[in-house]
């Protein structure tokens, strides 16, 4: 009879600690959120040419091929531009709306395969490096981009044809 | 609780290593690859070269001229050779160009039938000289 009455104390003590232990339970809404967004791409639609130039037949000069034109520019006694000439054209694809990072980089080499080089600095139509694709979210957005840039020659200059490669990246922001 | 069997630990691995790898992969980028290129070239020859023209008996002049393989646009030239001092008894020597052979596709050389002294053979002063700056465009 004796151990009886101990189980009893024990359960009823278990009980009353369960119950004060309720009372004292908050609980709080979170909300969970996300924004999908189409990939960001881009898609080069001419590359950087700058055609046929003639070197100065004295001194040094540039040559130049802005981001906003596809004629080609030369200073520098003698020196002449021929050919079809274009600047780099791409087009930004991704999420209407959405602000992209834009990253060119700020000069890269042509080289006529044989330890001749030519250092081009690049410029692109872009302010800030950012550019805003159209439309809204929800909807496919774009924006184009063009790069130009430009380059010394001179007298001594090793007539060849020459060509290099950059890369140009888009990320959103 | 039972323990982990060694496959399930595997999995879990497996699962941590792939979501690293998505995790690096998911910032959305896009990259282009672009070409830049030019060809330079040389500037004709501007030292030209020395013709001697007997203009008692030579009319026609044969000009050679060696050039890239391009299609030559046009030619000029002056539409005359002073001979002379600049006085009153300068000879005048009228310039044709002749059918230009290879126009449409310049194959070096090339070659630019001129004619001087398209008026026939004229009295002049030996060891006079003029100059005659002939331009050759191509694209």
């Amino acid at each position: 009879m004796q151990k009886t009455n101990i189980y009893i104390l024990a359960t009823a003590l278990a009980v009353t600690y369960a119950g004060a232990a309720s009372a004292q339970s908050s609980s709080v809404t979170t909300n969970g959120t996300t924004t999908i967004l189409r990939p960001v791409t881009i898609t080069k639609t001419a590359d950087l040419a700058f055609a046929r130039v003639v070197k100065p037949t004295t001194g040094s000069g540039t040559v130049t091929l802005t981001a906003s034109s596809d004629t080609v520019g030369v200073t520098g006694t003698g020196t002449l531009a021929a050919g079809t000439a274009s600047r780099a054209k791409y087009t930004i694809n991704g999420e209407g709306g959405q602000v992209v990072a834009v990253t060119v980089p700020a000069s890269f080499d042509m080289s006529d395969g044989s330890s001749h080089t030519l250092t081009v600095t690049l410029s692109s139509d872009l302010s800030g490096g950012t550019v805003t694709l159209d439309q809204t979210i929800g909807t496919a957005g774009a924006a184009a981009l063009n790069v130009g840039g430009s380059f010394p020659v001179s007298s001594t200059t090793t007539p060849a044809a020459y060509t290099g490669t950059f890369d140009v990246s888009v990320a959103y922001q | 609780m039972r323990p982990r069997s060694k496959l399930a630990s595997s999995r879990a691995l497996i699962a941590v290593v792939v979501g690293a790898i998505l995790a690096l992969a998911t910032p959305a980028e896009g990259q282009s690859v672009t070409t830049g290129s030019v060809t330079i070239e040389s500037a004709a020859s501007s030292t030209g070269a020395n013709v001697v023209l007997d203009v008692l008996s030579q009319t026609n002049v044969v000009l050679t001229v060696s050039g890239p393989a391009q299609a030559v646009t046009s030619v000029s030239l002056p539409q005359s050779l002073n001979v002379g001092g600049g006085g009153s008894a300068d000879v005048r020597l009228p310039t044709v160009v002749s059918p230009l052979a290879g126009a449409g596709a310049m194959a070096a050389p090339n070659v630019i039938a001129t004619s001087v002294g398209a008026n026939g053979p004229q009295p002049g002063s030996a060891g006079q000289n003029d100059v005659m700056l002939i331009v050759i465009q191509y694209n």
